[in-house]
C-alpha cells in the first residue's frame, strides 16, 4: 500500500512542477534523470555491493551514444525508442569493462573502477570526433519525429517521455531485486565466500548484475541527452561518478525511493542552493560524510527510524543549531577568504572586523559541538 | 640517447614520488585493512600547509612543520573518526575517507580559492646538479629523491629495527595477541595511520613545489597511487615500489616520444584503424597506467606481489 501512495505522491508532484512553468518542468526532469541512473547505481551498490566509483562510465558513454544517434537517424520515427540505443551502449560498456572489473570484489573493486572511470575519461581529447571536444556534442531532438506523433520540442512532452522510462526501469529493478537473479546478488553481497560453496560463480553474479546496471544508466544517460540537448565529457567524468555515489547514499540504500530522494536533494542543492552560495559543494560533501558516519540508512531511513521512534525534541534541536552555526561559519570563511559576498541576505552589511569576530565564535561553537558529538559518541560505542 | 636518459631520470624522479605515497597508503591498509581514499588529499593539505609556511618561516621549516601538523592530523582522523566507523566494515569506511577527500578539496577551494598557489623551490635548489648527456638535472630533482630515500629508509628502519617496529609487525598478523601481551594496537594504529599521512603530507610539500599546488591535484595524483597499489598487489611494498617506478618511468617516456602510431604498425586499410594510427603515442601517456591496470587484471587479477586475491 505504501508503494502505491508513494507512487501517488510522486505523480501529483510531477503534476504540479508540469504545471508551475518551465522552471519546474526542467527540475523535476532533472530529478527523473538523477532517479534514473541512481536506480541502477541501487541495483549495483546497494544490492550487490559493488562499490563503484566509475558508474558514470555507462551513462555518459551511452549519452555520447545517444547523441550521435540522434544526429544519424534524423527523420526516423523512432524517438520513444532511443534509450533503447542508451541502454546498447551501456550494455556494450558492462560486457567490455565489466569483465575485467568484476574479478575483483570489495575494496579493489573499487580502486580499479576509478582507474577506469580515468581512463575513459583520459580518452576524450583523444576521439574530438566522438567526444566533441571541450565543448561536447549538440544535438537537436526534434530532428527525430515521435512514434506516436508527439511534440517533443515542448519541455513538458519530454517529461512525460522521461517519466514513463524512469518508471519503467523503476519497475523494472523492482521486478529484478524478486528473482532468484536478485536474492542471489543479496546473498553474493552478504557473504561471497558462502555462495562460492553453494555452487555459485560469484564473479558471474557481479558481472551480471553490473551488466544490467550498465544497461539501466545507458537509460539515463540517453534521457539526459535528450532532455539537455547538450552532452560534454562531464557526463563521464568522475565528477558524475561521485554524484551518483554521493546521491545515492545520501537517499538511502535501502529502498527505491532513496535514490529519488537524492536525487531531489542533488537537484535543490545544484539548481536552488547554488544561486546562493558557491560553497553548495561543501555542504553537498558534508551531508554525505555526517550521513555516512552516523546514519548508513540515509535520509530514507532516518525518516523511518524517526516514524518507529520520536526523536528526542533535544536532539533535533542541537542539530539544527549546529547546521545554522556551520553554514554561518562556513559563509564567513568563504566571504573573508575570497573576498566575494555571498548572496545569503545579512552578510553584506558587515564589516571586516565584525566578520572576524563572527567566524571566531561561530567556528569555536561549532568544533565545541562537534567535540561535544564526538565524545558522547564514543562514549556511547564504549558501553555498547 | 641523452632524450632516453632525462626521460629516465625524469620518471624515476616522479615514481619516488608515486612511491612515497603508495608506501603509506600501504602501510595503512596491511595494518588496519582502510584503504584510504582520502591519502592524496593528505597529499595535497602537505603542499598547502607548506606554501603557507613558506611565507613566513621559509621552506625548510615549512618542509619539516607541515607533514608533522598534517601527520598530527591524521592521529586525531584515525581517533576520532576512523575508529569507530571500523566496526561496521570496509564499505562504510572507504565511503567516509571518499566523502572525507570531497570535503578536503572542497575548503582547501573555500579557504586558498580554486586556482593554483604561488609555491616554488627556494632559489638555492634552482641551479643544476649535473648533466646527464649534456641536458642539466636541476637540484630541486635530486633533492625531491634524496628525500623520498630518506623518508623511506627511515620508515624501513623504524619498522625492520626498532622494537616499535616489532610491535607493529606483530600487529600486522596477531593483533589480538600483541594486545594480550600488554601492547595498546589502538594507539600503534593511530600512530601508523599519523606517520602515513605525514609521509603523504611530505611527498607534498616537494610534489607540491615541483609541479603545481592546485585543488585538482590530489584527484589527480591520487588515481594514478591507487593504480600503482593495484598493480604491486593491495599490500605489497615491494610491488608498489615495481609498479611505481614503472609507471614513473613509462608515464615519462612515452610522453617524449613523437612519434605516431601508424609509424610503428603495419599500414592497415581500414579507416577507424587509420584513424586510430594518427593517434600521437604521447597522446596515449596518460592513460597508460590505467590501461596497465587492466592488463594486469586480466593476467594476474591479484597484481605483482599480492598475497590474496581480494
Amino acid at each position: 500500500m505504501a508503494t502505491w501512495r508513494s507512487a501517488g505522491i510522486v505523480a501529483v508532484l510531477l503534476a504540479l512542477a508540469a504545471a508551475s512553468g518551465s522552471l519546474g518542468v526542467q527540475l523535476a526532469t532533472q530529478v527523473l534523470v538523477l532517479w534514473c541512473f541512481g536506480l541502477s547505481y541501487q541495483l549495483l551498490f546497494g544490492r550487490t555491493g559493488m562499490l563503484s566509483f566509475g558508474h558514470a562510465v555507462s551513462f555518459g558513454l551511452a549519452a555520447f551514444g545517444t547523441a550521435h544517434a540522434v544526429r544519424a537517424l534524423g527523420g526516423v520515427p523512432v524517438y520513444e525508442l532511443l534509450p533503447l540505443a542508451g541502454a546498447a551502449v551501456g550494455l556494450a560498456c558492462g560486457v567490455v569493462l565489466g569483465y575485467p572489473v568484476t574479478r575483483r570484489s570489495g575494496i579493489a573493486f573499487a580502486m580499479v573502477t576509478l582507474g577506469l572511470g580515468e581512463l575513459v575519461a583520459a580518452c576524450f581529447l583523444m576521439f574530438p570526433g566522438f567526444f566533441g571536444g571541450e565543448a561536447g556534442v549538440t544535438l537537436q531532438r526534434t530532428r527525430v519525429p515521435s512514434l506516436l506523433g508527439l511534440d517533443y520540442g515542448r519541455g513538458v512532452t519530454q517529461l512525460l517521455l522521461t517519466a514513463a522510462w524512469t518508471a519503467a526501469v523503476l519497475l523494472g529493478v523492482r521486478w529484478l531485486s524478486r528473482t532468484p537473479f536478485g536474492l542471489a546478488t543479496l546473498a553474493v553481497r552478504e557473504n561471497a565466500q558462502r555462495i562460492e560453496y553453494l555452487g555459485f560463480r560469484t564473479a558471474t553474479v557481479r558481472w551480471v548484475s553490473m551488466l544490467v546496471a550498465s544497461a539501466l544508466a545507458g537509460v539515463a544517460g540517453a534521457l539526459s541527452a535528450l532532455a539537455y540537448e547538450i552532452v560534454t565529457v562531464d557526463a563521464v567524468s568522475l565528477h558524475m561518478s561521485a554524484n551518483v555515489l554521493l546521491m545515492t547514499v545520501i537517499g538511502g540504500l535501502g529502498s527505491l525511493w532513496g535514490p529519488l530522494v537524492g536525487a531531489i536533494f542533488l537537484t535543490v542543492m545544484q539548481s536552488v542552493v547554488s544561486d546562493w552560495t558557491r560553497a553548495w559543494l561543501f555542504y553537498y560533501g558534508f551531508v554525505f560524510v555526517v550521513l555516512v558516519w552516523l546514519a548508513p540508512e540515509g535520509i530514507t531511513g532516518l525518516w523511518q527510524a524517526a516514524r518507529r521512534q520520536r526523536p528526542a525534541l533535544r536532539r533535533v534541536a542541537i542539530a539544527l543549531v549546529f547546521a545554522l552555526l556551520l553554514v554561518v561559519f562556513i559563509e564567513t570563511a568563504y566571504q573573508l577568504a575570497l573576498g566575494e559576498p555571498t548572496r545569503l541576505p545579512g552578510w553584506q552589511h558587515l564589516g571586516p572586523g565584525a566578520l572576524k569576530g563572527l567566524l571566531w565564535a561561530s567556528g569555536l561553537a561549532v568544533a565545541l559541538l562537534l567535540a561535544r558529538g564526538l565524545r558522547r559518541s564514543n562514549d556511547t560505542q564504549a558501553i555498547a | 640517447m641523452d632524450l632516453l636518459a632525462t626521460s629516465l631520470l625524469n620518471g624515476l624522479t616522479y615514481g619516488f614520488l608515486l612511491f612515497m605515497l603508495a608506501a603509506g597508503l600501504t602501510l595503512v591498509f596491511s595494518l588496519m585493512g582502510v584503504m584510504n581514499f582520502a591519502h592524496a588529499s593528505l597529499y595535497m593539505l602537505g603542499a598547502y600547509v607548506g606554501a603557507a609556511l613558506t611565507g613566513p618561516l621559509g621552506f625548510g621549516w615549512a618542509a619539516l612543520l607541515a607533514p608533522v601538523l598534517v601527520g598530527l592530523g591524521g592521529c586525531a582522523l584515525e581517533r576520532w573518526l576512523l575508529r569507530p566507523l571500523h566496526a561496521r566494515g570496509h564499505v562504510a569506511e572507504l565511503l567516509f575517507t571518499f566523502g572525507l577527500a570531497f570535503l578536503i578539496e572542497e575548503s582547501v577551494k573555500l579557504v586558498w580559492g580554486a586556482g593554483s598557489v604561488e609555491y616554488r623551490f627556494p632559489p638555492a635548489l634552482e641551479g643544476s646538479l649535473f648533466n646527464a648527456f649534456g641536458t642539466p638535472y636541476p637540484v630541486y630533482k635530486g633533492f625531491m629523491v634524496g628525500v623520498a630515500v630518506l623518508s623511506l629508509a627511515g620508515l624501513y628502519a623504524l619498522v625492520a629495527h626498532t622494537r616499535v617496529g616489532l610491535v607493529v609487525r606483530a600487529a600486522l598478523t596477531q593483533p589480538l595477541m600483541v594486545q594480550n601481551l600488554g601492547h595498546d594496537t589502538d594507539r600503534v594504529f593511530m600512530w601508523v595511520f599519523g606517520l602515513g599521512s605525514a609521509l603523504a603530507a611530505l611527498a607534498g610539500v616537494i610534489g607540491g613545489a615541483a609541479l603545481t599546488t592546485e585543488p585538482s591535484m590530489a584527484a589527480q595524483l591520487g588515481t594514478i597511487v591507487f593504480v600503482v597499489v593495484v598493480i604491486g598487489g593491495l599490500g605489497s611494498i615491494q610491488g608498489a615500489f615495481l609498479a611505481a617506478m614503472g609507471i614513473g618511468v613509462l608515464q615519462t617516456l612515452l610522453i617524449a616520444v613523437d612519434l605516431r602510431l601508424q609509424q610503428l604498425l603495419p599500414p592497415l586499410g581500414h579507416p577507424l584503424v587509420a584513424a586510430l594510427g594518427e593517434l600521437k603515442i604521447s597522446q596515449l601517456a596518460p592513460m597508460t597506467p590505467y590501461a596497465l591496470m587492466v592488463a594486469m587484471l586480466l593476467a594476474r587479477p591479484r597484481g605483482l606481489f599480492g598475497q590474496r586475491e581480494a
